[in-house]
């Protein structure tokens, strides 16, 4: 690689280093993350002549980190390290005791609501709510119709408000107690 | 729940927008950099500070470069035995992996001690062989080598020649396999001894990042000889004996492929590997799911040998078909399904199952209709994701959710347009019958026609 694409890999990796990891760590624990961002741009820099360079370069890592995620998933899996992906991403990030309990269970109910959606349709929905990308870059990003995603939004919401529903419904009727994260 | 976009976002686990701290940006930036096998020697032997935060995985295997890790297992996999069983970790010879544990000061004195110089290029001279190896590249792989290069392993003291090297290639490239140089150091003036670690989806079940090093002379910017001097492959062998034994309980044929080991592997080998090494992940070696696959491959085989008997009795009585898409007005009878054979050969297409997962009792696939309708309308194969629901052998239910509908449906919808200036009538029956399952052979060969020339023609 000439001096001149690498200093221009390295400021697409400092553009985008912070986005590409928050998606890993979204889906994993923050060390496996760390492993998993070098992986993205490893392929960046493998890739460096061929990827997009500008407004798509970021569309282009979520892709790469996409199939990323999944292959670390998969052997986590086989080695039955951590338990379902809900479970998994809201232990990952709790930093200590957590002083709003409510809306911690709250927290934990949607990602455990996520997690029971198909898992293109979780894939959507997390790419628009929490990465922030656009209906339309998403139908991009997954060869998908911009109306294909609409559907899928509208049925995964559908969805989630009907788990959610009967998560609070249950959250009225079952006490809390501290190692559920109650407080005592 | 009238909000659940803001739900979903307030249970966003990683909020803040710049979760790495500028070091860590830098120490993945480094580790990127290092992986890619671009700093030059002289960074590589930087020695990692001990109060850098230390990762798992590519890390600490980036700090231990330079330890001469042994494992007979490996030379296994490069002796050219002719016993029928193989691989590198499952024989009585094999001495089992122990990861060697140096204290980091040893590293950094073992990586600072007076380096020779390496002629520029030499670097670059072993990327271009492994570049070459995993590509699959023969031209490219002997191109990169000397004229009386060998490569050697451990035990025996066996060389290979390159027609084993263009046969292991061609198994690394089959399997999807990359080569990355991770990290060398100067062992004289002509030899680099270089870690490099192997990755794709056969590699990772084996649980660990596969790791190898390689002693590597060049000589003119070519690579005359490398020898490799061990691997981090504790589980190689015998995860590949069980992915082997369980692929036997339903597709012995191509279990039978994965045996072509420890000649050396070739394309074949790696083709079958990566067909169901992730497989056998996703499964657990699940016993029974194996039964199913079984089915499930059958089904595909008959599929696409045009064979509607056996294809027939692989569905069940009362057997049901039901997409994402349909009312029960318009659902796949078990009728229809059974003329899938016929409709692919009307087609010239080919079906193809894959990235198999278990879902309970049920088995999520991949499937592809590979052919030239597919590749006018979307310029890929048709996809959808299929469950297959399996009892007692035959398949009861298969739902069906079509992952390209929409652009199917646009394309498709432009074709008959354009075909309707062409040929009216032909129009008319395509439209009426565009759908794969609601075909007939007199609309499948129309399609068949117009997709490709509509293609041909630039797609107008």
């Amino acid at each position: 690689m000439s001096r001149e694409n690498q200093a221009q890999f390295e400021a697409l990796y400092r553009a985008h280093v912070q986005q590409v990891y928050a998606y890993c760590m979204r889906r994993s624990s923050r060390e496996e993350a760390k492993d998993m961002t070098s992986d993205v741009f490893l392929q960046a820099w493998r890739r460096f002549d061929d990827m997009p360079h500008d407004e798509g370069a970021l569309f282009w890592l979520y892709s790469v980190a996409r199939n990323v995620v999944y292959n670390h998933d998969r052997s986590r899996r086989r080695r039955k390290r951590l338990n379902a992906k809900a479970a998994s991403m809201a232990e990952s990030h709790v930093q200590g005791p957590e002083p709003q309990v409510v809306r911690k269970a709250e927290h934990e109910a949607v990602l455990q609501a996520l997690a029971k959606l198909p898992k293109t349709d979780r894939e959507i929905i997390t790419l628009v709510e929490w990465e922030g990308l656009q209906r339309q870059q998403v139908a991009e990003m997954l060869f998908l119709s911009k109306s294909a995603i609409d559907k899928r939004i509208k049925r995964a919401h559908r969805k989630l408000a009907v788990a959610l529903d009967a998560t609070s419904q249950d959250a009225l009727t079952t006490p809390v107690t501290a190692e559920e994260g109650g407080m005592e | 729940m009238s909000n659940v976009s803001e739900l979903i976002r307030s249970a966003n686990p990683v909020p803040e927008t710049n979760p790495l701290s500028d070091d860590e940006v830098n120490a993945v930036l480094t580790l990127t950099l290092t992986r890619s096998g671009d700093m030059d020697v002289k960074e590589i032997m930087t020695p990692i500070e001990p109060d850098k935060p230390k990762w798992s995985g590519w890390l600490v295997a980036a700090a231990s470069f330079g330890v001469v890790v042994l494992v007979a297992g490996l030379a296994l996999l490069l002796t050219r035995s002719t016993t029928e069983e193989l691989p590198p970790a499952s024989t009585p010879t094999t001495v089992a992996f122990s990861e060697t544990t140096v204290a980091e000061d040893e590293v950094t004195q073992t990586t600072t001690a007076a380096a020779p110089t390496v002629p520029a290029g030499s670097l670059a001279a072993v990327q271009n062989f492994v570049a070459a190896m995993s590509s699959g590249d023969e031209e490219a792989l002997r191109a990169s080598v000397g004229p009386s290069f060998g490569y050697s392993g451990l035990v025996g003291d066996m060389v290979f020649n390159m027609d084993d090297l263009a046969s292991w290639s061609g198994a690394l490239a089959a399997q999807q396999s990359t080569i990355t140089v991770d990290t060398c150091t100067a062992a004289d003036e002509s030899t680099l001894s270089c870690n490099e670690f192997h990755n794709g989806p056969v590699e990772s079940t084996y649980g660990v990042p596969v790791q190898w090093s390689v002693h590597y002379e060049v000589i003119d910017g070519l690579v005359a000889s490398a020898s490799a001097v061990g691997c981090t492959c504790p589980q190689w062998g015998d995860v590949q004996k069980e992915i082997r034994a369980w692929v036997r309980t339903f597709d012995p044929e191509q279990a039978e492929l994965m045996t072509s080991y420890p000649v050396f592997p070739d394309a074949a080998a790696g083709a079958a590997l990566l067909k169901y090494a992730p497989m056998w992940e996703s499964f657990e070696g699940d016993a029974e799911a194996a039964v199913a696959l079984g089915v499930i491959r059958a089904y595909e085989a008959a599929a696409n040998a045009g064979d509607v008997d056996t294809f027939v009795t692989l569905l069940a009585p009362g057997m049901t078909v039901s997409r994402d898409f349909d009312t029960n007005a318009n659902a796949v009878s078990r009728d229809q399904w059974a003329q899938l054979p016929d409709r692919l050969s009307a087609r010239d297409s080919v079906l193809r199952i894959e990235g198999c997962d278990p879902k309970g009792i049920d088995i999520d696939c991949d499937v592809y209709r590979t052919g030239p309708i597919g590749s006018a309308i979307f310029f890929l194969p048709m996809r959808d994701t299929q469950t297959f629901s399996v009892v007692d052998g035959q398949i009861l239910n298969v739902h069906v959710v079509c992952q390209l509908c929409e652009v199917q449906g646009q394309n498709g919808s432009t074709i008959i347009s354009w075909v309707r200036t062409l040929d009216a009538d032909a129009a008319q029956v395509m439209n009426q019958t565009w759908i794969f399952e609601d075909g007939t052979p007199e609309s499948d060969a129309l399609w068949l026609k117009y997709a490709v020339l509509w293609n041909e023609a630039g797609r107008p």
